[in-house]
């Protein structure tokens, strides 16, 4: 495996069971995460997104569980700076050359490489805060729980993780419901950030706040990547989010990854029918006049996924071939990967354009 | 500034304290003037008929009686009477059961009985509740759970007499091994000795149980479902991914939300469980108010009746106050925006 | 129907009532199979505390009434009185509620604080003393007695639905103005409080059974009718214990549990039908 691999998620499907039948939010997901990157997660509600970030935390409660599939997770041995963990690094010793399957890891080791190793920050983060806890007793005892740290070395470290997320230390002995929403937000980010983790995982974070605060929580969040080294998985639906934000973005439709690219790359040369019309619905401040293309048709039913390539209801460029075969997940240029079906066939260079096209069908 | 907080809450709750309990006294007071059935009329018949015609002193002390309660008078002046006897002197009048002794006598007497017993019984079915109640929400498949669950669902509303009956039946009669009558056996004298202690306790336990059996049953269930329902909360979640051990998140994320509501519940339910005591003392014959009240509403002695109501209400509306105040200790949002 | 009956709680508790109910309401008829035409209140009748026999299948008491009639006659005035009482105490609640969750303002502030009052304190005392003083305690008295403390309960839970419906109300209200207001909150409000008198009723008939159990278990119930809380009295006044003869104490207090079990399973049933997580095994 590639040195510079953290997470390899390969054929990851989690399934929700119900009355109706099951639900394949995630089907098929194949997924790699570079150490130190950035990586968007982005689509429409309902296309499974947030739930691969939670099968990489293990939250998965039932009725959802984990059908298939392997979330490999490489650790690093220089990634963790800050001294002083639990003194004899069982986890790590055993794991960072050949690597850990998190969806089979036992109970015990998960436990005790949670947050350590893979942080998170969730969708929501104004109820993930303990009502009748003070923030910095939910802050010290994560610490306390995975180090040999003292109380207040804890609590010195936890003023560290607020300052980083530019909160004072006052923040420490108040209740979650004196905070505002932003800063609780970054209370959530900060807790995520005191054990120097090497993979943080933020769902949503900005979603339910004004455009300031979303700034100073972007803000933090790219303090995470250069204060920590750490690699970041960013999943959100807002692309303009992901555009200022995140080095390689990795679009989900359907509960399938169906491109993934530099963000430069792909905003500038979306290949997949679905992430153009995505991209071409952000409005550009100063650009020529465009008639703005809206994905047309309806998010699709959860319980019954399309046929063959899970967009052709709503593709404008959809063919006889997308109704029966799905489309495999294929890298097209360096980097670049796509799951369409006009690909192969396409001329690099020759893209269908959607942006001013009117489009006359949809199947 | 939180200090000034706090004395304000405190402040506000105390008044809004004294103002029920003098809104009990009143209702009280009107409760008794205007049931049928005439309650004061015939207690001055009855004191008169029973200890008037005994010996010259009763008599005076019935017609000092008639005075100091304003009997003969209008109901308003009667109830300035009421209050300034009862509320600021804390004398009830003479009873009926043992004159001339004082209603207030004999209900100071009981009144620790009862509090003990009930106070005992209380603390031990809330805690044991609550952390049985939590285990079972919390983990619902170890041994024994179901039975567990099935057995509080079954008791929980049953009264406590009857769980008492069958208790007495069982341990008293037909095992033998605890007393079934009384607070402390009838050849000890109360006192500070071993002897008694013991005594108090063998005597307390079948009641004591009676009430514990039926109010832990109900704490069980409702932590239970309250757990249930935190389980599914987005702290718990977030708890679970910061990779907290297992017995942490129980304590401090799951049960210590459940302390708030649980103790408004408490508070609620005093009144409950109080009756259910009562009616459990009387079958023991445990000396405190509940046998006390069966006795006097046996002979109609009006002024015990009357103060037994009253210390029962009086006594649950100071537990509620007090549970009050403990109430932001457990929960920092109260504290603020009151 | 099938889902009702995977809910074996409430199954069970709905069984148990059934019988319960068709026992009461045959009573009569069963209490004629059983002794024949003669008044099973009527004392000297048979022989004085006789054990269980074909004849009479729990014995009889000390003044040699057949254990089973009286069973019988008791069960069906508890339930009656507490179906009455209960209903009593749901309707004056209710239009408390309503009153209290409509007006809002100082008649809010004075209805709920005598409701949380009585909610709060020690009912059985008040209770005690009027039975004492109230001479003639027939059914009817009795029900209103028990009524005036249950009320509270479903005044509480009234008030709190009418409060949430009424924004909603008025919201309809502002987009489909000219309507009467009047009519329209009561056909919005209504409707949607009926789950909730539902509830009210089943636990204001548990509170009044209690309560009136508390009652003639000291003594204090109508004199004249063999309830269950009065067997009991008059039980531990002969010293059944002692005598050997607990079948005579034994039977009402379990006939009491099956009752209460059944309305406690059914109220639990209820209960878990709407949070469904309360059963199986979901933990962490």
């Amino acid at each position: 495996m590639d040195k510079n691999t953290l997470l390899d998620i390969s054929d990851l499907r989690v399934y929700f069971h119900s009355t109706h039948g099951e639900y394949k939010v995630v089907d098929g997901v194949n997924l790699t995460v570079q150490r130190q990157e950035i990586l968007g997660l982005a689509g429409e509600s309902g296309c499974g997104k947030s739930t691969v970030v939670e099968a990489i935390m293990r939250l998965i409660r039932p009725p959802g569980y984990i059908q298939e599939g392997k979330i490999m997770f490489y650790p690093s041995l220089e990634a963790n700076s800050s001294g002083k963990m639990v003194p004899s690094d069982a986890f790590l010793s055993k794991h960072f050359d050949h690597g850990v399957d998190l969806v089979t890891l036992d109970e015990m080791p998960l436990t005790e490489m949670r947050w350590k190793y893979i942080s998170y920050v969730p969708q929501a983060s104004m109820n993930s805060l303990n009502p009748v806890m003070k923030i910095g007793a939910q802050m010290t005892d994560v610490i306390l729980a995975h180090s040999a740290f003292t109380k207040n070395e804890a609590r010195q470290r936890a003023t560290e993780a607020l300052a980083m997320v530019s909160l004072p230390p006052q923040v420490l002995e108040m209740y979650p419901h004196e905070l505002s929403g932003g800063m609780k937000q970054r209370t959530i980010i900060a807790i995520a950030m005191t054990l120097s983790p090497q993979l943080v995982i933020c769902d949503e974070p900005t979603t339910a706040l004004d455009v300031n605060v979303q700034r100073a929580v972007l803000e933090s969040i790219m303090g995470i990547k250069e204060q920590l080294h750490a690699t970041v998985v960013f999943v959100s639906h807002d692309l303009a989010v992901h555009a200022e934000l995140v080095d390689r973005l990795a679009i989900m439709y359907a509960g399938k990854i169906v491109e993934v690219d530099t963000v430069d790359s792909l905003y500038k040369k979306p290949l997949h029918p679905y992430s153009q019309r995505l991209l071409s619905s952000i409005p550009v401040l100063g650009g020529p006049r465009v008639r703005q293309e809206a994905v047309l048709g309806q998010a699709p039913d959860r319980l019954h996924w399309p046929s063959g390539c899970r967009f052709h209801p709503r593709c404008p460029f959809a063919m006889d071939k997308c109704r029966e075969i799905e489309p495999p997940l294929i890298e097209v240029e360096a980097g670049h990967q796509v799951a369409c079906h006009l690909y192969p066939d396409v001329m690099a260079g020759a893209i269908p354009v959607l942006n001013n096209q009117k489009v006359d069908h949809v199947n | 500034m939180r200090r000034r907080v706090w004395l304000r809450f405190f402040l506000r709750r105390l008044v809004t304290y004294i103002i029920t309990i003098f809104g009990s006294f009143t209702v009280a007071f009107l409760f008794f003037h205007l049931i049928p059935g005439d309650p004061i009329g015939a207690l001055m018949a009855s004191l008169q008929q029973q200890y008037g015609g005994h010996n010259t002193a009763s008599a005076e002390m019935i017609a000092a009686y008639r005075v100091t309660f304003g009997l003969d008078q209008p109901l308003p002046v009667q109830y300035v009477h009421y209050i300034t006897n009862v509320f600021f002197h804390l004398d009830l009048g003479p009873s009926l059961i043992s004159f001339p002794t004082h209603s207030q006598d004999l209900i100071v007497r009981a009144l620790p009985w009862t509090i003990g017993l009930l106070g005992m019984a209380v603390i031990i079915s809330w805690t044991l509740g609550l952390l049985l109640g939590g285990l079972l929400g919390w983990r619902r498949n170890f041994p024994g759970a179901q039975f567990l669950t099935t057995a509080a669902i079954g008791l929980a509303q049953i009264p406590q007499y009857i769980v008492a009956i069958i208790l007495v039946f069982l341990f008293a009669y037909f095992l033998g091994w605890l007393p079934s009558r009384d607070a402390y056996p009838a050849n000890v004298a109360p006192g500070l000795t071993i002897e008694f202690f013991t005594g108090v306790i063998r005597h307390g336990i079948l009641p004591a149980l009676s009430i514990v059996i039926v109010a832990v049953s109900g704490w069980i269930l409702s932590t239970r479902s309250l757990i249930v329902t935190i389980l599914g909360e987005d702290y718990l979640l977030y708890a679970q991914a910061k990779g907290l051990p297992r017995r942490n998140i129980f304590l401090h994320y799951a049960l210590r939300n459940a302390l708030l509501p649980q103790l408004t519940g408490l508070a609620i339910s005093l009144g409950f469980i109080v009756n259910g005591a009562l009616l459990v003392e009387t079958l023991f014959n445990y000396p405190g108010l509940g046998t006390l009240l069966v006795k006097a509403v046996g002979i109609l002695d009006y002024n015990t009746i009357q103060g037994i109501v009253l210390i029962s209400i009086i006594s649950v509306l100071t537990a509620n106050f007090l549970l009050d105040l403990a109430l932001p200790l457990v929960d920092p949002r109260i504290r603020i925006g009151d | 129907m099938r889902s009702f009956f995977r809910n074996r709680l409430l199954a069970a508790g709905v069984i148990l009532f059934i019988v319960i109910c068709l026992l009461s309401i045959f009573q009569p008829v069963i209490v004629r199979a059983l002794i024949g035409n003669i008044n099973p209140m009527a004392q000297g009748k048979f022989p004085i505390f006789d054990p269980p026999s074909s004849q009479h299948l729990l014995g009889t008491d000390r003044f040699g009434r057949d254990v089973v009639s009286l069973l019988l006659i008791g069960l069906r005035f508890s339930l009656s009185i507490g179906i009455m009482a209960g209903v009593i105490g749901t309707l004056l609640g209710t239009v408390v509620g309503l009153i209290a969750g409509f007006y809002g303002g100082i008649v809010d502030s004075i209805l709920r604080s005598s409701t949380d009052m009585i909610l709060v304190i020690p009912t059985l005392p008040l209770l005690i003393t009027l039975s004492a003083y109230i001479k003639r305690l027939d059914v009817v008295t009795m029900a209103i007695l028990l009524s005036i403390f249950s009320w509270p309960f479903a005044a509480r839970t009234i008030r709190a639905q009418v409060l949430s419906l009424r924004e909603r109300a008025y919201i309809d209200l502002a987009q489909t103005s000219g309507l009467n207001k009047m009519e329209i909150v009561f056909q919005e409000i209504m409707p949607n409080l009926l789950p909730f008198l539902g509830v009210g009723l089943a636990a204001s008939t548990v509170g009044a059974i209690l309560a009136e159990f508390g009652l003639e278990v000291l003594g204090l119930g109508p004199g004249n009718v063999s309830t269950l809380g009065l067997m009991i009295n008059w039980a531990i006044s002969w010293g059944v214990l002692t005598l050997g003869k607990g079948i005579i104490v034994a039977a009402p207090a379990v006939v009491l549990v099956l009752l209460f079990l059944s309305l406690n399973f059914i109220n639990i049933g209820l209960e878990q039908a709407f949070n469904p997580r309360l059963k199986g095994t979901t933990g962490l």
